[in-house]
């Protein structure tokens, strides 16, 4: 019995860590964005902003699953979000898409709703693996309780996330 | 509207502060229907697809 407890909460453990990599990634992006944003003065236009609407989903269906635990329905709304996300860079690829083209500054070579593209696209491939882990949602005789590294990922997402209010 | 769907996302995350799971499903899922609405709101649905 102790066994199988062990072993489902070291797959918990190995899963939230993977969440908390995750939310770091999301947070980078959007921070190069608003840097891009405030220092290269390149304001983002609808589209953008739609796409960071996608990433602040993401992130919020990732901190309830640090913060309430790992549930089947935070993973729709990280999809959800996720396939929102790549669906308006898509748009934004596809309108911009002709030579000697593209919107605003480029990263490496590729503008910045194509590297919002490849990312969504990663995350749900990723998420939708992870889903298909049972293990994550059987809960024996185990209550769940947030660590302290998920307030510190709140507040960070929160100071992101009024910056991001303010610089509309 | 774009400031809109911003304040209902960060009422969201004040939800999973102050751990209610439910309230921030709801404002999750408010946004998400908002945003998919801009999202449609401009697309020039008058080009041939």
């Amino acid at each position: 019995m102790s066994d199988v407890v062990h072993e489902i909460s070291d797959v918990k453990i190995k899963i939230s860590l993977l969440n908390i990599v995750e939310i770091l990634a999301i947070q980078l992006t959007i921070i190069f964005s608003l840097v891009f944003q405030i220092f290269l003065h390149d304001k983002p236009c609808a589209l953008c902003l739609l796409q960071r609407i996608g990433f602040f989903g993401i992130i919020l269906g990732l901190l309830m699953n640090l913060r309430f635990g790992l549930q089947p329905k935070h993973y729709t709304i990280i999809l959800l979000s996720a396939f929102f996300t790549s669906l308006t860079s898509l748009r934004q690829v596809a309108i911009n898409v002709v030579p000697d083209g593209g919107y605003g500054t480029s990263l490496f070579g590729l503008h910045m709703y194509t590297w919002a593209f490849f990312v969504s696209t990663i995350f749900l491939i990723v998420t939708a693996l992870i889903l298909g882990i049972n293990r994550q949602f059987y809960s024996p005789l185990l209550k769940w309780r947030s660590h302290w590294s998920t307030h510190v990922l709140m507040a960070t997402t929160t100071i992101i996330f009024v910056t991001n209010l303010f610089l509309l | 509207m774009m400031m809109v769907v911003f304040s209902i996302l960060l009422i969201a995350l004040i939800f999973i502060w102050l751990g209610k799971n439910t309230f921030a499903m709801y404002s999750f899922f408010l946004s998400f229907i908002l945003s998919i609405w801009i999202f449609l709101k401009i697309l020039p649905l008058s080009v041939p697809l």
